[in-house]
C-alpha cells in the first residue's frame, strides 16, 4: 500500500522567508507522525505546500497517492487541517462556522460538533471575535475533526491550549488513531511528540536531518537539569553531563543518561532545589548533532548560550 | 462553483448591499423631486442652462442636453453621480471579497475544504456580479418610478434603459478591475485606497476629457466617458467602440484573475 503522505525531494524557495530544500519522507497509514524542528525551520512551509497554499519549486508531494497541486480538491475531502494560528471569520458564531465547514464537506455533523465541543469545553454560541486564543484553537480542532477525515494535518496543535484541554485533545487523537486514521503533526515541543508519536521527522534550516521511530530517538533522553546545592564548593560528577557549569552553588547542565544515575548522584549532595525539564529543541540539536562537524559550525550562531 | 461559498458570500455582503441600494435611490430622489419646479421655472432648455455656471456646463457637458426634459435632467444632474458612487461601492466589494480572506488568513479555512481555487474565484465573482446587477436593477426601477411620478412632457423609457445598461457596464468593468487588483494586492490597508483612487482617477479623466478640446483621446482611459449621458441621449445608444472596449476589459480581467489566482502562492 502506498504511503498516506509521500513527499519526495520537495523544494520550496520564495521571497525572504526560508523555504525548504530537498525534503523527503513518508507517512504510513494509521501512524501518528511527528514533524519537529525549531521555529522557522520549515515545518509550516512544508505543510502549506502539502495543502496547496504554496506551489512547490521542485519535487513532488502526494497524499492518498494524489498530487497535491493538481488533485487538491479530491485530497481535501479526506483531510482535516488545524493551523498554527486559527483565523476564522470574526463575525460568525463558533457554531455557525462549524456548520459552514460541515456544509462544505457535504456532511451532517451537528451531533459530532456537539460531542467534540462538549469534550473540549467550547461554547458554540460565542462569536469568533470574542474567543480567546485557546478557544479559537478548540474551534479549529472541531473544524478539523468534524467530517471524520482519513488524515489529520496539525500545525503546532497544542500551542495556546491549557494542559487540561491538551490532555483531552491527545485523547481525541488517540481515539482517531484507533479508528485507523493517520495523523501528521508538527511541533517544536519535544515532550508532546514523545507522548504521542510513533515516528518523527526532524527538520532544521529547511532540511530533513533525521526520520526515525520515537523510541529510537536519541534526543528523547536529554534533560535540562538545574541543581541548587547547599555546599558552594561541591561538584557534580555525572556521566553524559555535557555542560557542567563548574563549581558553585547553582549547577546547570544538559544531561543524557539514566535518570536513576542522576538521582543517585544528586543524593550524595545536600540539595536545596532541583529542576529537571525538557530542554528547548535548539539546545538538544546542539548536543545531538555535535558529532557532525559541519553542522556544529552552523549550530554556533543558532544557540544563545 | 461552490454553492455553499456563493450563498455564504451573498449572506456576508447583504447588509452592505442593502445600505447602498437604499442610499443611492434616496440621493436620486432628492434631485429628481426638484425637477417639476425646475421645469416650471425654466420654460426652455436655454433658460435652464443659465442656472449653471459655465464651468459646470463644460464639465458635465450640460450644453448638449435639453435639461427641461426629464431624461436629460436625470442624465445631466444625477446619472454621473450614481455612476461614481456605485463604482466606489462595487470596486470596494470586488477588491476585498477575495483579498480580505487572504489578508485575514481565513482563506486557509476555505482552501482546506474540497473546493478548487477556480471555484472560489467563481463563487466570489458571482456574488459581486449579483449585487452589481441588483444595484443597477434597483436604480433603474427607482428612477423609472421617479420619471413616472415627476414627468411633465412624458419620457423615453428606452433612453433610460440604455443609460442603465451603461451604468451596469461601467460598474462591471470596475468590478473586474478591482477583483484583478486584489489578486495582486492583498493587504486591505493598501487595496482600499488604491481601488477608490482608481475610480476617482477615472472620474477626473472624464472631467479632463470634457473640458479640453485637445484631450479627446483621454476619453478612452475612463470608463465613465464611455457612457457619456449627452451622447446616449442624443444617439439613444452606446457607441460600438465603447461596447467593444467594455467587453475586452471585462473578459481579459476575468481570465487574468483566474489564471493568476490559480497559480499564486498564498501569503502567510
Amino acid at each position: 500500500m502506498s504511503p498516506v503522505v509521500d513527499i519526495r525531494s520537495l523544494t520550496k524557495r520564495y521571497g525572504k522567508a526560508r523555504g525548504v530544500e530537498d525534503v523527503t519522507f513518508q507517512v504510513e497509514q494509521g501512524e501518528i507522525f511527528g514533524f519537529i524542528g525549531p521555529n522557522g525551520a520549515g515545518k509550516t512551509t512544508t505543510i502549506r505546500t502539502l495543502l496547496g497554499f504554496l506551489r512547490p519549486t521542485s519535487g513532488s508531494a502526494r497524499i492518498f497517492d494524489l498530487d497535491v497541486v493538481s488533485q487538491g480538491q479530491e485530497i481535501k475531502k479526506r483531510i482535516g487541517y488545524l493551523p498554527a494560528d486559527v483565523n476564522y471569520y470574526d463575525d460568525m458564531r463558533a457554531g455557525e462556522l462549524l456548520d459552514l465547514s460541515a456544509r462544505f464537506h457535504g456532511v451532517a455533523a451537528s451531533a459530532r460538533i456537539a460531542e467534540l465541543s462538549q469534550a473540549l469545553g467550547l461554547d458554540l454560541g460565542k462569536r469568533i471575535r470574542s474567543l480567546s486564543t485557546g478557544n479559537r484553537k478548540k474551534v479549529g480542532i472541531v473544524q478539523a475533526l468534524l467530517h471524520e477525515p482519513d488524515l489529520l494535518i496539525l500545525d503546532e496543535p497544542t500551542s495556546g491550549l491549557d494542559p487540561l484541554v491538551q490532555h483531552t485533545f491527545f485523547e481525541l487523537l488517540r481515539a482517531e488513531k484507533e479508528q485507523g486514521r493517520t495523523i501528521f503533526f508538527s511541533s517544536h515541543v519535544l515532550s508532546e511528540v514523545q507522548r504521542l508519536c510513533d515516528r518523527v521527522a526532524i527538520i532544521r534550516d529547511g532540511r530533513i536531518i533525521d526520520v526515525e521511530r520515537v523510541d529510537g530517538l536519541g534526543v528523547g533522553q536529554y534533560k535540562r537539569v538545574r541543581v541548587k546545592l547547599r555546599n558552594p564548593g561541591a561538584t557534580l560528577d555525572l556521566p553524559g553531563a555535557h555542560r557542567p557549569a563548574g563549581p558553585g552553588a547553582d549547577v546547570e547542565l544538559i544531561y543524557r543518561g539514566g535518570i536513576d544515575d542522576l538521582v543517585k548522584q544528586l543524593a550524595r549532595h545536600e540539595v536545596e532545589d532541583v529542576w529537571i525539564e525538557d530542554p528547548p529543541l535548539e539546545e538538544i540539536f546542539l548536543h545531538y548533532y555535535q558529532g557532525d562537524a559541519e553542522r556544529s559550525a552552523a549550530d554556533g550562531d543558532g544557540v544563545a548560550r | 462553483m461552490s454553492g455553499v461559498l456563493f450563498r455564504n458570500e451573498l449572506r456576508r455582503h447583504r447588509r452592505g448591499f442593502l445600505i447602498w441600494a437604499a442610499v443611492l435611490p434616496l440621493l436620486s430622489l432628492f434631485r429628481m423631486a426638484e425637477y417639476p419646479t425646475f421645469y416650471r421655472e425654466n420654460r426652455n432648455a436655454q433658460a435652464a442652462l443659465e442656472q449653471f455656471s459655465p464651468t459646470e456646463i463644460e464639465l458635465f457637458g450640460l450644453d448638449s442636453l435639453r435639461l427641461t426634459e426629464i431624461v436629460d435632467y436625470y442624465g445631466g444632474r444625477i446619472y454621473s453621480l450614481l455612476l461614481l458612487l456605485g463604482s466606489v461601492y462595487v470596486i470596494m466589494l470586488a477588491a476585498t471579497i477575495l483579498a480580505k480572506e487572504e489578508d485575514d488568513k481565513t482563506v486557509e479555512f476555505l482552501l482546506v475544504k474540497p473546493v478548487t481555487r477556480s471555484s472560489v474565484v467563481t463563487a466570489k465573482l458571482a456574488a459581486v456580479v449579483v449585487y452589481t446587477v441588483a444595484l443597477n436593477l434597483v436604480l433603474f426601477l427607482a428612477v423609472w418610478g421617479m420619471f413616472a411620478a415627476f414627468e411633465q412632457e412624458g419620457y423615453d423609457l428606452g433612453t433610460l434603459a440604455v443609460l442603465s445598461v451603461g451604468s451596469l457596464l461601467v460598474h462591471l468593468a470596475f468590478v473586474v478591475v478591482g477583483f484583478l487588483l486584489s489578486v495582486y494586492v492583498v493587504r486591505a490597508r493598501t487595496v482600499y485606497p488604491i481601488s477608490i483612487s482608481l475610480v476617482l482617477l477615472a472620474y477626473f479623466l472624464l472631467i479632463v476629457a470634457n473640458s479640453s478640446e485637445n484631450a479627446g483621446w483621454v476619453r478612452y482611459l475612463s470608463f465613465f466617458a464611455y457612457v457619456d449621458a449627452a451622447d446616449i441621449v442624443r444617439n439613444g445608444a452606446i457607441s460600438a467602440v465603447y461596447l467593444v472596449l467594455f467587453a475586452s476589459v471585462i473578459t481579459a480581467g476575468t481570465v487574468l484573475s483566474y489564471l493568476t489566482y490559480n497559480r499564486k502562492d498564498l501569503s502567510a
